[in-house]
């Protein structure tokens, strides 16, 4: 058995047991260490602790190819939506086993929801990893084509996961219609609105569901495409607002300083050590900020809010804002 | 071969602009360290004062000119300022509200008056418009494409700019380029270019420079973007950082105007491989120091150690005769 199988059978065993102790992080750590060249030119110290296990900036997806060595025709290909930079990110993997298995495993513990029919109207590519897990749940119709499409009203009409991201639930209170959903249906809302336009804030937003929607169950997602792990909120009743996200056992979460990067307890920017990359890289920083609390059965999260727009305090502006001449 | 600057003179501040070198600029709230804000405001106050004020120009005067400094280093208004004063033209200044100090020590210029209004306010914006004949109007290409399309006085645009500098063994030189505006200014250097760059001698000076004018504040997005660049320069070249810099090798294939707080990115290449990195940006290229390969049509060619330093006789920045441009325009 390789190195990396033997390693997916421990992770295999955390998903399914919800227990992940601290050395198979570090084993995960020292394996793609060895595996990785690029990697391990960045992870250059030996690691005592989860914290010690150096996180690669996320925007560093946008910048190189940091999955398995080599590639293979058939690796699994997830690029980020481009919606906050030029440069669309991609998280390439061998496969999606671990994904997958982690993602039902988590929105099962903490949605307490079976198979489902999915109403989407995510705003998501082919390879997106959004479209990807929410398929997990079921199977998807899908209605959004550049905007929520005419007919997600009319689907909303029996019991399902509407799977959302804030922006586009929103697009659709913009739109005329209004469904009884009952709670056997769940809303799962993901994503903030990242600096676009929208009517409703947050909280308005979520208590509008009710005189749309009805009564389903309210959960908020937390993912992104270079985590192969999600954090969920536990269900809300329609009208309320979801509270903390809560990782899984097989991903830690901590929260760094954005100015030394040295970890901190409590606030700061979010780092994630998530078993499930084992094929890419293992710990994570965002540049999202946030509220950790430390607990066994799974990390909570509070967002903060986000790195991005900063003040700019000059007139030397970066490559993407610059206007490149052809 | 290119033209050298003229040296920028340590002494010899305008009578015009005495009483702005009496001020300190470490109250101005720039978020440099006061050294570092003293080193950039005397060297700007020197280099304005450099300002040919009796050079012919085509057309008419205008009666007044808004500066309006929305993104900019702090000294950025202060040659307009000074050089329409000082031909008896009549100045609004419009800096952004976190720049109020600075301007208003650059308002002790006679003739030149400080407004304040908050950004997108067009009402204000058109009031203080209708006021003047023409416009200079410094920040995001965005700002000045938006102040274009609402109003009918004639802008001069100057935009987002950076600077690039030829390895030329001077490291200190080079240090400290990057060191003034901690290099967030458009003619902060980008990249040092070349081949057989000595890194030691350049972490020295940074070092050096760090000592001497310490980096002021960083945000945590600035701070973010160092520790991206930073893995890229170990997983692609090599990083070197001491307390506030850094320095970063990268291959020549991964150039990018960055402006990182006190972070000098070194990219090694022959020429044409250089020119044809920097090509995509040539018209963007506003200060070229040494030796650099390429046309940048728009770039004033110095030595390092000048790139802060521009004299204020030059007839050209970013390409644009700006004093011509306003008198033209306004006639």
């Amino acid at each position: 058995m390789s190195a990396r199988d033997a390693l997916r059978a421990r992770v295999l065993q955390a998903i399914e047991t919800r227990v992940a102790p601290e050395a198979l992080f570090l084993d995960a750590y020292r394996y793609q260490q060895a595996a990785s060249p690029l990697l391990a030119r960045l992870w250059t110290a030996e690691a005592r602790g989860i914290e010690d296990i150096p996180a690669v900036p996320v925007a560093l997806f946008k910048d190189l190819d940091l999955g398995p060595v080599p590639p293979l025709p058939g690796d699994v290909l997830f690029r980020t939506s481009g919606t906050t930079g030029s440069a669309r990110g991609v998280h390439r993997s061998r496969d999606t086993l671990l994904y997958d298995l982690g993602a039902v495993a988590h929105y099962r513990e903490m949605v307490r929801a079976g198979p489902a029919r999915v109403v989407s109207i995510c705003p998501v590519d082919a390879d997106s990893s959004l479209g990807h897990m929410v398929a997990l749940f079921g199977p998807v119709e899908a209605y959004f084509d550049g905007a929520v499409s005419a007919g997600a009203w009319a689907a909303l009409q029996a019991p399902c996961l509407l799977a959302t991201t804030a922006f586009a639930l929103d697009a659709l209170f913009a739109t005329e219609g209004a469904a009884t959903l009952d709670a056997r249906s769940v809303v799962m809302v993901t994503g903030g609105f990242k600096g676009r336009h929208a009517r409703l804030d947050a909280p308005a937003l979520y208590e509008a569901i009710p005189a749309r929607l009805g009564s389903p169950r309210v959960v908020g997602e937390y993912g992104m495409t270079e985590l192969s792990s999600q954090s969920w909120t536990a269900p809300v009743a329609a009208g309320e607002l979801p509270g903390a996200f809560v990782a899984p056992p097989w991903m830690r979460v901590y929260a760094a300083d954005p100015h030394t990067g040295r970890a901190v307890e409590g606030e700061g920017v979010l780092r994630f050590v998530d078993l499930c990359n084992l094929d890419s890289v293992l710990a994570i920083e965002t540049q999202d900020l946030g509220r950790v609390e430390r607990r066994d059965e799974g990390d909570r999260v509070t967002l903060l809010g986000r790195l991005e727009g900063a003040e700019l305090r000059g007139c030397s502006l970066r490559a993407e804002r610059l206007r490149v001449q052809a | 071969m290119f033209a050298p600057c003229r040296a920028a003179p340590g002494t010899g501040v305008s009578p015009a602009l005495e009483p702005l070198a009496t001020l300190d600029p470490a109250a101005f709230d720039t978020g440099l360290s006061p050294e570092n804000a003293r080193a950039c405001w005397s060297t700007a106050l020197a280099c304005a004062s450099m300002a040919d004020l009796s050079r012919p120009l085509p057309g008419s005067p205008p009666g007044a000119v808004a500066i309006i400094a929305s993104a900019n280093v702090f000294t950025a208004p202060l040659e307009w300022a000074y050089q329409l004063a000082g031909r008896g033209v009549k100045v609004y200044l419009k800096a952004s509200s976190a720049q109020r100090a600075s301007a208003a020590a650059i308002g002790r210029i006679e003739g030149v008056e400080v407004g304040h209004w908050r950004g997108g306010d067009v009402a204000a914006e058109k009031a203080a418009l209708a006021r003047v004949d023409a416009a200079i109007v410094l920040g995001a290409e965005a700002t000045i494409d938006a102040i274009r399309a609402r109003s009918a006085t004639p802008v001069v645009g100057l935009g987002p700019m950076f600077g690039v500098a030829a390895w030329t063994g001077d490291a200190h030189a080079h240090a400290r380029d990057a060191a003034l505006y901690d290099g967030r200014g458009c003619m902060s250097p980008a990249a040092i270019l070349g081949r057989a760059v000595d890194l030691d001698a350049l972490a020295g000076a940074m070092a050096e420079a760090e000592r001497r004018w310490p980096r002021g504040r960083v945000s945590a997005e600035e701070a973010s973007e160092i520790r991206r660049l930073a893995s890229l320069a170990r997983a692609t070249g090599t990083w070197r950082e001491g307390p506030g810099w850094g320095l970063a090798r990268l291959p020549l294939s991964r150039l990018e105007p960055r402006g990182l707080p006190r972070v000098l990115c070194v990219y090694e290449g022959d020429d044409d491989e250089v020119a044809a990195a920097l090509g995509p940006w040539r018209t963007q290229v506003g200060t070229v120091a040494g030796p650099v390969p390429g046309n940048y049509p728009r770039a004033r060619r110095c030595n390092p150690g000048q790139m802060q330093a521009p004299p204020g006789d030059r007839r050209l920045h970013d390409g644009i005769d700006v004093m011509e441009a306003l008198w033209t325009r306004s006639s």
